[in-house]
Parts: C-alpha cells; structure tokens; sequence
C-alpha cells in the first residue's frame, strides 16, 4: 500500500488520505481490544457486531485480507461451534494482520 | 427538472467512512454535516434542513432502515433526498427500498466509491424522480453474506419489543431517548420519531419529570422501581417504572420499562366496592339475627310472667339468658368496622352488665372486676366462650353469692400463644362439700361441659375462698 497513490486512486489530496488511514489505525486498534474483553467474556452476540465493524471499515480501506479474517471470526462466532481455541486462533490470525497493515501505514505517514 | 442540492448529511458509525465522506463531498463544495447514529442524525435533520442524508443500515441505537422510516414521516424533511449506503447490499440485491428511500448505493472500496457518489448526486440534481430504484454499485462490492444475520437479530429484537404491551424506552446517557417501543409512543400520545432524540424526563410533569431525572443520574447499575405501592397517575392512567442501567464494552445505556396498570387499579376498585357492598349487607344480617334472638327472648320472658311455677320460670330465665348472650355478640359485631369478630374486652363487660342486671336480688350490688385483654375471637370462638362464661356468672349469682354481702366477680383471661386460660372466681359459699362435677346433674354444667370441649378445651371447678372455675381453650378454632 502507498499512501501518495491511493489518495491518488480515490481522489483526494494525500493529507486527508493520512487523516483517513489514522483515523482507521485508532479505530481498529480500539475495535480489537474491545473483541479481545468480548471475547474474553464469550459474549459472543456482541463479538460478532464488533468483528462485522472491522470487517467493513477494512474493506472500505481496501485491505480485503484483513475484512475476509474478520469475516472469518463474524461466522464463527454466529455458527455456534466457536470453542476457546478456534477462537482464540482466529482472533490472533486476525491480528497480526492488522498488526502488519499498521506497521506499513505508520512507516509512511 | 434541475434542483440544486447543497447540504448533505451523512450518517455512520464508522468514522473513517465518515472523514471520507466529508473529504469528497466537501472538494466538490457542498456543505457537510456527518453523524454516527440515528439519534444525532434525527436532532440534527431537524435544524440542519439537509437536501441528501446518506445512511448506513448496521448501526447502533437506531439502525438505517429505523432511521429512513423516521426521517421519511419528518414533514419538514419532505423534499430531503434519502439515499442508503451499505456493504450490505450484496446480500440482498433484490431488497425493494422505494418505500423508505431514494437511492441505495453499495459500500464499496474507498478507491472505487468518489465517482459513485457524486455521479448519483449529478442524477438527483439533473432529474430527482429518475434514478434508478435498482442498488446501485452492486458489481463493486464483494459478497459476505453475513452482515443480514446481524441485522436480523437487531429486527427480531424490535419485533419483539413492538409486541410487547409494557412500554419501553431506551435513554442515552445525557437521558435522551434513543429507543422507544409502539407502546411507549401510544401511552405518551406522540409518534415515535417525536419522541426520539427528546430529553426522556420532559415528556412527563415536572414532579416526575425530577425524579426520573434524580432515578437515572444515581442508577449506578442497579436497577430501581417506582409506583410499586402507590402506582404514579400519567393523565387517566396509572403507571409504574422499573430503571435499568445497560452496560456492555463502550456502550452505556438507560432503560425505562412502564407498565400500565390502570386495568388492574380498575379491578382492585370494583373489589373494593363489592366489598363494601358485602360487609354492609353482613351488617345487616347480623343487625337481623340480633333482632330476632332479641325477639325470641322477649317471647321467653313474656311466657315467663304467665308461669306460676318457680323452677320452670328459673329455666325459662335462664334460657332466655342463653339468648341474650348470643344476641349480644351480633349486636357488636354490627357495631364493628372489620366484621372479622368480636372484641373481648367489650363484650365480657356488657354481658356481665346485663346479667348483673337480670340477677339483681343481692343484698348489696355484686361488684365484678374484669381483667381482659382487647383480643378479637371470631363467631366460632365468641358464641360458645359467650355461652359458658354466661353459665358461670349465672351460677355465681344465683347460687355462690346468694345472700352474700360486698359479692365479688373476678374475670381474667390470659392468653399465652394460642392457648387462653379464662378464670371466673367468686367470694361466695363455694362448691358444696359433696360436690362432684362428673355426677351433677345441672343443665348449665353440661352446656359448659360441651362447649369447652368444642373449643378444644377443658373445664375445671374448685374452691378457693369461694367458687373458682377454669377454663383452658385453643385460639386456633378461630381460624
């Protein structure tokens, strides 16, 4: 991802592009701690709206690997065979990914 | 015909959808305004006038279908364009949105999305009536299939709460109402989407009004309830409130459950006054049995004068007593509020009163000193007590203190737990020497017999510088 070209692509000046993606970053990074105390609670009912949110704010970011991880992890917690673990699993693949989108974001702004 | 849109409000609860709506809207010169929820978007609306309202159907408080319905029955929003803008497209193209709004465009990549936007935007000010009522962007959006399971569940919830007959509220934490059921919106008169966005503690008078407010601001997550003893009156109704505290994540709420109990209240007042209605009419039946025993021993007194023989007018006296003593209970009983029983205390005072009266061929006046407590005995109890305890003073009168100056009546009752111990003592002669209660052969003996037995009780008689008689009883027969 390069923060000059989609700004580019989408039509806007680069600035509000950076405005966007750290406005996505303190977003996601609030949305994941709160999956993780959900999580933590199995409240699942309330897991699965958090996990839709990232979901849709990654894919309007374009980070379709990202919203497909947490795609995963929404049906997941709807189909009700979610155990601890495949929870637990899910929730680390998801965040890693995240973790990288960050990494990559951060270095550019 | 061209119509020239100028102000758009966007509502999601995504923030970076929200910062990207604002950028591209804002380059192309219009004025913007972005909310994320409904309850905003409908506060807003109302002074912001906006020409297009993008919304977005997963939010919290009210989701974007809630919202359309609300911002399309607002009059003064009648010529805002509606256009619905959501990921969920994808999962149900078919969906027909012409009843609540404009257009409906699918969520898309930021990328792909600025010339979506505004080209729509082109459509409505070039021809407002002809956009297409298809979704549009629908080849732009990846298919998930699992965004309508959220918003399902969301519906079946509304479902549920519309169908309810208690009315539900649900107040953000500065009190306004971000939720109300049907129920809610007929108990206040008003259409839900007045009521929504409105401080909740105005809606009612300003007594009440103080207390919600108080109620709300010191829930400290506990759950507290109003009118329960004393149901509070809202116009012709009578209500009550339960306040909860809803704390789940970020998300801080109030909920405000009324229930409607003026039916009930309505019931309780036709059985009250049915009630009335027989205790007066028990009155009266005890005002008529008073009446008639009191006939009965007007009868047996007048066949008294007629008779010249002394022992059959002494029985006839003595019947007539029986009488009397029953008829005194009904006679309080009329006097009494609650119509449960007899007060003791009174009672034992008027039938020694009347007896006295009836036995008054002593020397000197028979004095008598009662120490009863104030306990109620109903009729079970009152009529045989009532009976003996006539039994006894007659015998006292009669026989213990005949010709017995400064005679003396003493009458205790004491009652520990559900056993009484009733002692009539006199400072007459006393029981005869040869006296043996088991072969007596006197009427009186026997009544008295009987009726302790019937109260579950025992009957003794002993001298003790006089005449003493005992009677034990269990309470429990006036259950």
């Amino acid at each position: 991802m390069n923060i000059q070209s989609s700004a580019a692509e989408i039509g806007i000046s680069v600035e509000a592009y950076k405005r966007i993606c750290v406005l996505f970053i303190e977003n996601t990074d609030k949305d994941l701690l709160q999956l993780k105390s959900e999580l933590d609670l199995r409240n699942f009912t309330q897991s699965a709206a958090t996990a839709h949110h990232i979901k849709g704010a990654a894919a309007n970011m374009d980070y379709e690997e990202l919203a497909d991880l947490a795609k995963k992890l929404q049906l997941l917690l709807q189909s009700g065979t979610a155990t601890p673990e495949k929870l637990r699993k899910q929730y680390e693949l998801l965040s890693q990914e995240y973790q990288s989108i960050k990494e990559e974001i951060l270095s550019q702004l | 015909m061209n119509k020239t849109l100028k102000k758009i409000l966007v509502v999601d609860n995504n923030p970076v959808m929200l910062e990207f709506m604002n950028e591209i809207l804002g380059q192309e010169g219009y004025s913007v305004h972005t909310v994320d929820n409904g309850v905003e978007a409908l506060k807003i609306s109302r002074t912001f006038l906006p020409d297009v309202i993008f919304v977005d159907l997963v939010m919290p408080y009210i989701d974007g279908r809630q919202l359309c319905t609300l911002l399309r029955k607002q009059p003064e929003l009648s010529e805002s364009i509606i256009v619905i803008i959501s990921a969920i497209a994808a999962e149900e193209p078919g969906f027909d949105f012409s009843e609540i709004a404009d257009a409906y465009l699918a969520k898309m990549p930021f990328r792909l999305m600025k010339p979506y936007v505004l080209d729509l935007l082109q459509q409505f000010q070039n021809n407002s009536s002809g956009v297409s009522k298809k979704i549009i962007g629908l080849d732009q959006v990846h298919h998930r299939d699992i965004t309508k399971e959220l918003l399902f569940s969301k519906q079946h919830i509304e479902v549920l709460l519309s169908s309810i007959s208690d009315s539900f509220f649900e107040l953000n934490l500065d009190l306004q109402v971000i939720y109300v059921n049907e129920a809610g919106a007929s108990l206040l008169g008003l259409p839900r989407e007045e009521i929504l966005t409105l401080y909740f503690p105005s809606l009612f008078p300003p007594e009440l009004a103080n207390r919600i407010k108080n109620i709300a601001h010191s829930l400290n997550g506990k759950e507290f309830e109003i009118g329960i003893k004393e149901p509070l009156q809202l116009g012709d109704k009578y209500v009550r409130f339960r306040f909860n505290a809803v704390s789940y994540g970020r998300y801080r709420s109030i909920t405000v459950m009324i229930q409607d109990i003026s039916s009930q209240k309505e019931a309780e007042r036709i059985v009250r006054e049915d009630l009335k209605e027989k205790e007066l009419l028990l009155k009266e039946v005890h005002h008529r049995v008073k009446n008639n025993l009191n006939v009965v021993a007007s009868l047996l007194s007048l066949q008294t004068s007629f008779i010249p023989d002394k022992v059959s007018r002494k029985h006839l006296t003595e019947s007539r007593n029986r009488v009397e003593s029953m008829a005194l209970i009904h006679e309080q009983l009329y006097y009494t509020e609650s119509l449960s029983g007899v007060y003791l205390d009174n009672y034992l005072s008027d039938l020694v009163a009347q007896l006295i009266n009836t036995y008054n061929t002593h020397p000197t006046p028979v004095k008598t000193e009662l120490d009863i407590p104030s306990v109620q005995l109903n009729l079970s109890v009152a009529v045989p007590l009532g009976l003996i305890i006539n039994e006894l003073i007659s015998n006292s009168l009669e026989h213990g203190l005949k010709n017995i100056k400064n005679g003396l009546i003493e009458i205790s009752l004491t009652i520990d737990e559900q056993r009484c111990r009733l002692l009539i003592h006199d400072n007459g002669h006393g029981l005869p020497e040869d006296f043996i209660f088991e072969e007596s052969e006197s009427l009186g003996l026997l009544i008295i017999s009987n009726l302790a037995e019937q109260l579950d009780g025992s009957f003794k008689l002993y001298n003790d510088n006089g005449a003493t008689a005992a009677v034990e009883f269990s309470l429990s027969n006036s259950d």
